[in-house]
């Protein structure tokens, strides 16, 4: 999962970017004032964007105006200081779609943060269940069949991401796109060093194979035996 | 039960129409008495006339005059007695015992008595002629005749007139006085809508909008141009005040959020020792951050305090030039690591009076300012002069990136920065200038801000002088 934290005060931002990092394995970019922003979130595909409200050169809220009418469905988490019950309205009326008033508690931004992407990705139970393989979002622990199956955080990410778009055909560059902050272009083909190990780890002893490859086309992760992707 | 201007005004109205219908009706009854008195007169002599046509010779040797009483042709009432010219009384009413002596050897023409109940008014015709044929000859004998007449009906007539104009009078007074009542309710009305405009302003509702018929009258435009001056100026000051809070909020809220978020950071997964102690000097920088925002916000707000109420703890006579180099002296470390030179440039000694502790506060902030806005090899200058008889200025002047002309108004608010964009390159909080304004305004002073976008910044401070001395030897 990848997301963008706009946010002005430095330090604040790191701190955010960091437990996006470290807690919930995202993958994070930071845009220090609106405009470069709005720039980022509209040339790239976002899982989750976090936006301050008291932005430099474009203020939050005209930020996330101008980027829902791009049509964008990524989700949105305002921080605000203001915790004013007319603003709040105002800034889900305008398409944030959770709001956290500051200091927060980091946890639950991180918590608020992953519900959003799993309700983004319309999948929202935490526990995603594909054939017998189990996914703890929450927990970020996987097992299949009952047995605990440990995973490098990189190969959790590609999982996670392939497991969020069950079914669907996920093309390199998506993952990527996905997985990587800004410079993701440097890692080339990491992708099949992880999908390998990933199937090594999941798929190894088992009959029904979960990960399949299409070529040219990309990976899809589903139960059923190969009667054609759905797209 | 308040005092009501439209009662007063109505009452105002009345008790001036009803002097003016007193005042009318004694006008007229005065008036009708003399003419009818002057139709009296008239009658009276008119009278006399016919007294004296009956009056002629008597037909014997004697010549003595007599008055033939078949002849006499007047009223009952009346009173008259005749008098010959040698004094002898010729005729007198029985209903008079005669008239008073002064009345007869006075000169009026007229007279007034009481007789039993009744008033009378009388006329003296002194010496009046009687011609009488004798002997083919015509004989003038001389009369006197005094004749009174009743002016019981006179009386009532004047009465009778005083008594329809006063009911007149009133009953036009109630005409005018519920005309005046309306007119003056009428009137009034756009009084009340002011005032009923002006009780539906609040806190929560500036809008102040007196109907059209409020703004054109010409007693209430200047007060509707008052309460709108003022209230827009309130509605300002308010604003600012609220917008600053909620400024110093978020700055609070943000600092306290960071500090929290390293903590938490810290805390989510386990971390070597090294990680530990770098976070925690992380969140100690953090804590930095948020004790020096606490004290900045703290000291604008006794700053505006005393500017408010003006100082007295700690004021000293303070030499101006020593002070500023001073400050000069603690920032010269920081403007050499950014290879600014600061020069400090005076001729004269200046006194002021003021605590040194808030005057290197405001020299500090400012040069700080200069500094940290001043491309290397640079100059920031501070000049101190003389600017008027009893005025001495700072001059802190650089020639760094300046301040965009649109954001000049702003730059004295709290939680600016002097880009607009609020950058937090510089790290400051955007409270110093606020501070120094305060502070210079506590004494006395005033600071304003000069900047050409991209030529640099120029910030005039003064300060009243209390001495001016020339430089020791």
């Amino acid at each position: 999962m990848r997301a963008l934290v706009v946010e002005d005060e430095k330090r604040l931002a790191e701190n955010v970017a960091d437990g996006l990092r470290q807690c919930a394995g995202y993958a994070v970019d930071v845009a220090d004032d609106g405009e470069s922003g709005l720039f980022m979130a509209e040339s790239n595909d976002y899982d989750l964007v976090v936006l301050d409200l008291m932005l430099p050169k474009l203020a939050g809220p005209d930020l996330l105006e101008r980027y829902r009418r791009s049509g964008r469905e990524t989700p949105v988490l305002i921080l605000t200081a203001r915790d004013d019950k007319q603003s709040i309205i105002r800034l889900l009326n305008a398409g944030a779609d959770d709001y956290l008033a500051k200091p927060f508690d980091l946890g639950e931004l991180l918590a608020r943060a992953k519900a959003l992407v799993r309700r983004g990705k319309g999948k929202p139970q935490p526990i995603l269940n594909i054939g017998d393989l189990e996914i703890n979002l929450a927990e970020r622990s996987v097992q299949r069949a009952g047995t605990p199956i440990e995973l490098t955080p990189m190969e959790y990410r590609v999982l996670e991401y392939l497991a969020s778009r069950t079914r669907a055909v996920v093309s390199k560059t998506e993952l990527l796109e996905h997985l990587y902050d800004y410079n993701w272009e440097k890692f080339g083909n990491v992708i099949e060093v992880y999908i390998s190990g990933l199937r090594k780890k999941i798929d190894f002893d088992s009959k029904t194979k979960l990960i399949h490859t299409l070529r040219g086309h990309g990976y899809t992760l589903r139960a059923e035996a190969d009667d054609g992707p759905e797209q | 039960m308040k005092d009501s201007l439209r009662r007063r005004i109505i009452v105002t109205v009345l008790v001036s129409q009803l002097l003016l219908a007193i005042g009318l009706t004694v006008a007229i009854s005065l008036y009708s008495r003399a003419q009818l008195l002057s139709a009296f007169n008239i009658m009276l002599e008119g009278r006399v006339d016919s007294v004296m046509a009956a009056i002629h010779d008597a037909e014997d040797e004697t010549k003595t005059l007599i008055l033939d009483r078949q002849r006499l042709n007047i009223p009952a009432g009346d009173m008259l007695e005749a008098w010959d010219e040698n004094g002898s009384l010729i005729w007198r009413s029985p209903n008079w015992s005669g008239a008073p002596h002064a009345v007869i050897a006075g000169n009026a023409p007229t007279f007034e008595l009481a007789q039993g109940p009744s008033l009378y008014r009388g006329i003296v015709v002194r010496k009046a002629p009687i011609f009488d044929e004798e002997d083919n000859q015509t004989v003038v004998r001389k009369v006197t005749i005094v004749y009174a007449s009743s002016t019981r009906e006179l009386g009532d007539h004047i009465f009778r007139i005083g008594l329809f104009a006063s009911v007149a009078s009133l009953l036009l007074l109630c005409v005018a006085g519920w005309f005046a009542a309306y007119g003056v309710s009428r009137g009034l009305s756009p009084i009340r809508e002011l005032a009923k405009e002006a009780a539906r302003v609040s806190i929560q509702n500036w809008s102040f909008n007196p109907p059209r018929e409020v703004r054109t009258k010409k007693e209430l435009a200047p007060l509707v141009d008052a309460l709108e001056t003022t209230l827009a100026g309130l509605q300002r000051a308010f604003d600012r005040e609220r917008e600053s809070t909620a400024d110093a909020a978020h700055e609070l809220k943000t600092a306290v959020a960071i500090l929290k978020s390293s903590l938490q950071l810290l805390s989510c997964q386990p971390r070597s020792t090294e990680e530990y102690k770098k976070g925690l000097e992380h969140a100690l920088e953090d804590c930095d951050r948020l004790e020096a925002l606490v004290c900045g916000t703290l000291s604008l707000a006794r700053a505006r305090q005393w500017a408010e109420e003006g100082k007295s703890d700690g004021v000293q006579n303070v030499e101006l030039v020593n002070s500023c180099e001073q400050s000069v002296a603690e920032l010269q470390a920081l403007a050499q690591s950014r290879r600014v030179e600061l020069r400090c440039l005076a001729s004269d000694e200046f006194v002021v009076k003021a605590d040194p502790v808030d005057l290197q506060t405001v020299w500090v902030n400012l040069l700080h300012n200069a500094i940290l806005h001043s491309p290397s090899e640079s100059t920031v200058s501070v000049r101190v002069s003389a600017s008027g008889p009893d005025t001495v200025s700072v001059e802190i002047e650089d020639s760094g990136t300046g301040i965009p002309t649109e954001h000049l108004p702003h730059v004295f608010e709290r939680f600016r920065r002097g880009d607009p964009s609020r950058s937090r390159a510089t790290g400051g909080f955007g409270l110093g200038l606020s501070i120094c304004k305060a502070i210079v305004e506590a004494y006395e002073g005033h600071i304003a801000i000069e900047s050409a976008d991209g030529t640099g910044t120029r910030v005039l401070v003064s300060l009243p002088a209390l001495t001016m001395v020339a430089s020791p030897e």
